[in-house]
């Protein structure tokens, strides 16, 4: 039997993206990252806004100490239309934007935002205190902070040496 | 003695996304800050250059650090707007700004005598 590294990050639904290789180049890799997130996020149709249902929010999951941090950037988003819920170590981020603008009144140049419903899942290791989730939103950015359990926490075990 | 390079404040910047679009009136323009803070938005119009920035704070998880996260984006403007006629707003991570074209460019009815 073998063991592999868990990754607590890992999501249901998408593959892992890990790219070892190109770590030193933090900035131009992180543009890379974006531009790739905006293309398998979103549908190819995704540029139209008639067809801007199926795309993902970007998220950044940190894990630190005593917590994890996950950010979810949702500009233009309601507080109201806002939902986190947290079930069986799943937790689900879903929200709703309608469109803004009425299509018909002029041209549009350019639409690089994306809108519309989604939801993303993401499984969350055992050791999160579920009821100790605190959720902020603040212009436009979602910060969900999951506390460790005590026992997952790190301590540093002082080794007797004989 | 700490070197006090590494606690200088690390600054991303990263391109946001907007949505343009016309009406016979003015241009809408809307730009995605998600995270920026209203004080820290700063749109400026230049000659003909519209610029628009904003700093989003970002602590970081693992050692507290602060850094931020800077929008940038720049456009060039045509003669059809009126620059001193812009209107900006910002609310839930989102930049929205009117930009009135100016009155001659919009269409009028020109009466007979």
């Amino acid at each position: 039997m073998t063991l592999t590294k868990w990754n607590p990050a890992r999501e249901i639904t998408r593959w892992d993206r890990g790219i070892p290789a190109f770590r030193g180049v933090q900035s131009l890799r992180q543009e890379f990252d974006r531009i790739f997130d905006d293309f398998f996020r979103g549908d190819i149709l995704a540029s139209d806004p008639l067809f801007n249902d199926n795309w993902m929010p970007a998220v950044d999951i940190v894990e630190g100490k005593e917590a994890y941090i996950l950010k979810a950037e949702l500009p233009g988003f309601e507080k109201e239309n806002v939902s986190v819920t947290f079930e069986n170590s799943v937790l689900t981020i879903r929200g709703e934007k309608k469109q803004e603008q009425k299509e018909n009144d002029g041209t549009v140049h350019r639409n690089e935002r994306r809108f519309g419903s989604f939801e993303r899942s993401f499984t969350v290791p055992g050791t999160v205190k579920g009821d100790a989730i605190d959720a902020q939103f603040r212009n436009g950015l979602l910060i969900l902070t999951l506390p460790k359990a005590e026992e997952a926490r790190p301590k540093a075990v002082p080794i007797q040496v004989r | 003695m700490t070197n006090t390079l590494e606690r200088a404040n690390a600054v991303h910047t990263i391109v946001p996304a907007v949505s343009i679009a016309e009406s016979p009136a003015a241009y809408t323009v809307a730009v995605d800050l998600p995270g920026a803070v209203k004080e820290k938005v700063a749109v400026t119009v230049e000659r003909n250059t519209l610029s628009i920035t904003a700093d989003a704070p970002v602590t970081a998880v693992t050692d507290g650090a602060e850094s931020v996260t800077q929008y940038r984006r720049e456009f060039t403007l045509a003669d059809d707007i009126d620059t001193e006629r812009v209107d900006a707003l910002y609310e839930n991570g989102v930049l929205t700004l009117t930009l009135n074209k100016r009155t001659q460019y919009r269409s009028k009815q020109i009466t007979i005598q």
